[in-house]
């Protein structure tokens, strides 16, 4: 479980162009897929930093299985919290092989030491977990990621950002640089592997239809205030759509 | 022809060494890493100063590499510490080590003539020397870049937003290559002036184009050779740079023209790498369909002309 509690955060403070974003805000996440929709600027993304520490809140806190980890920098937070992004290229190393960025993520909380980090004894591993996003990833180990499509460099950043077994997966509209084709099929992988996993997963989009179609609940924010927050099952489309354009 | 070429050899062999550091900052971490103007003669001086108080040739290479690791750590603490901008962090380190290596033996200029050296007599028996050390040098670096330190830090170079995901402090790896980086370079700094057999406070000026030189012309020779390493690409370039100096020399250039040659050929290169004949030849015929064109509809409306 992740609960926020009277999470607050300002951005340009003392200046004519101060925006209260986050005054009191609450909400918990439990082990299932929430989808958080909104407007620009409604705070979806500042929430995934602050939940990531990529941003540090200006009060309130953040309990994580209930440890307190508001305090806590984004590096020791991300043994427990992965997070995709909407750059296909910002969840992946480019100028290295599909292999040496899988070696890279399976080494994620360890000490890293003047060791090898490409172990063969693994190779049959990372080899499985391409095979299960059913791409024909398997067998472009040894090809650079730079020279992968969009959509096989997201889906590589998803199977790294998972390796793990993190407590949270942070998805930050990480289909939206994709094509509708792609964004499809990453979007099932992506749930392939949530299911998986059985991950707390947080997915920010614009797309309503993908969060009816995905998610297992959809919170919709406007100007960092929760407006809707249902199971997907009990919302219709249109609805969800009205609450979206009058957020 | 004979002895400028192996002189040639004999220096680009030392500025392996140097390219090989630059490499680090340059291409893999994407940091313009001035200070290796500072750490390069620092590593002379810190040489000199050991092996003119009576210690070894090997302490002398080791206080050089010392001292340029020491180098890179100033510009990374006062890039990551007070978020002073990269290339401004290695200007402050840079005139920092002026002064540095000004007290290092308290004079601009020492001679090295009866001090240990790594030169013998016979310049063929020397270049074998510099090519063993290259080498190790690089079988070194490939090995390093294969652990798991060595792939954060091209990870970082590559992605910092991945390493930090990893739970990795981006800083750490920065010093690590800043550190290695410099050092390497100050051990090119040493080996030189062994060869020329003095150190003298003006031997780093603009010797980051004659880094940033080699490894663009190592890239650019080995452009479709995948398989290449950076760092093979890296003594390449260095070599092929010495090489195209040489020639310069040997056609009658001024030694105090080399400076200005070796801009050129940086801007050369550079400039070969950013040109795309196909791309040209394209809007080159563009423009000529489009002069053409009016043309014809300038005639077509004053029949006179």
């Amino acid at each position: 479980m992740l609960q926020i509690r009277h999470l607050k955060k300002h951005y340009n403070v003392d200046s004519d162009n101060m925006i209260r974003l986050f005054e009191d805000f609450n909400i918990d996440f439990s082990k299932e897929m929430t989808a958080i929709l909104g407007p620009n600027g409604c705070g979806k993304s500042t929430l995934l930093d602050l939940i990531s520490g990529a941003k540090a809140s200006d009060a309130g806190t953040i309990h994580l299985e209930g440890e307190n980890i508001t305090e806590m920098e984004e590096r020791f937070r991300s043994k427990d919290i992965a997070r995709v992004h909407q750059n296909p290229s910002m969840g992946v190393a480019p100028s290295l092989t599909v292999l040496e960025n899988l070696a890279l993520a399976d080494h994620k909380g360890k000490t890293v030491t003047l060791k090898k980090l490409v172990k063969k004894d693994r190779i049959d591993f990372y080899r499985a977990q391409l095979a299960e996003l059913n791409l024909g990833m398997e067998d472009k180990l040894s090809s650079l990621v730079g020279e992968l499509s969009g959509g096989q460099r997201q889906s590589l950043a998803l199977v790294m950002a998972t390796m793990k077994e993190p407590k949270i997966l942070l998805l930050d509209e990480h289909t939206a640089a994709l094509d509708p084709g792609t964004s499809e099929l990453v979007m099932e992988k992506t749930r392939e592997l949530v299911d998986r996993h059985q991950m707390m997963t947080i997915m920010v989009t614009h797309d309503p239809r993908m969060a009816l179609r995905f998610a297992d609940r959809i919170v919709v924010l406007s100007r960092g205030n929760v407006q809707t927050d249902v199971l997907a099952g009990e919302i219709e489309e249109r609805e969800l759509l009205e609450a979206f354009v009058t957020a | 022809m004979l002895s400028m070429f192996l002189i040639s050899l004999e220096q680009g062999l030392i500025f392996s060494v140097l390219a090989l550091g630059v490499y680090i900052t340059y291409k893999i971490l994407d940091f313009p890493d001035l200070s290796v103007e500072g750490s390069f003669p620092a590593g002379a001086f810190a040489f000199a100063k050991i092996v003119t108080s009576g210690y070894s040739l090997w302490l002398g290479l080791l206080g050089s590499l010392l001292i340029g690791a020491l180098t890179g750590l100033i510009t990374s603490t006062i890039f990551s510490r007070l978020r002073i901008k990269p290339l401004l962090s290695g200007i402050l380190t840079l005139t920092l080590m002026y002064s540095v290596n000004l007290r290092i033996n308290a004079k601009s200029n020492v001679p090295l003539f009866s001090t240990p050296t790594l030169f013998q007599g016979d310049i063929r028996v020397n270049i074998l020397i510099l090519a063993l050390i290259v080498l190790a040098l690089k079988l070194l670096m490939d090995r390093f870049f294969r652990s798991q330190i060595g792939y954060m830090l091209l990870a970082t170079g590559d992605n910092e937003v991945l390493v930090a995901g990893l739970g990795e402090n981006v800083d750490t790896f920065k010093t690590i290559g800043l550190m290695i980086s410099n050092a390497l370079v100050a051990l090119s700094g040493a080996i030189m002036a062994q060869n020329v057999r003095f150190a003298d406070i003006n031997m780093g000026s603009s010797i980051i184009v004659t880094a940033l030189a080699s490894i663009i012309i190592g890239d650019t020779f080995m452009r479709r050779a995948r398989k290449i390493k950076g760092t093979s690409r890296a003594i390449y370039g260095a070599l092929i740079y010495k090489m195209i100096g040489g020639a310069a020399l040997y056609l009658g250039l001024a030694p105090t023209d080399l400076k200005a040659v070796n801009a050129l050929i940086v801007i050369v290169f550079i400039a070969y790498n950013q040109w795309n004949p196909s791309e040209w030849w394209k809007r080159f015929r563009v423009k000529l369909i489009n002069r053409n064109s009016a043309k014809g509809a300038h005639h077509a409306a004053d029949p006179s002309s």
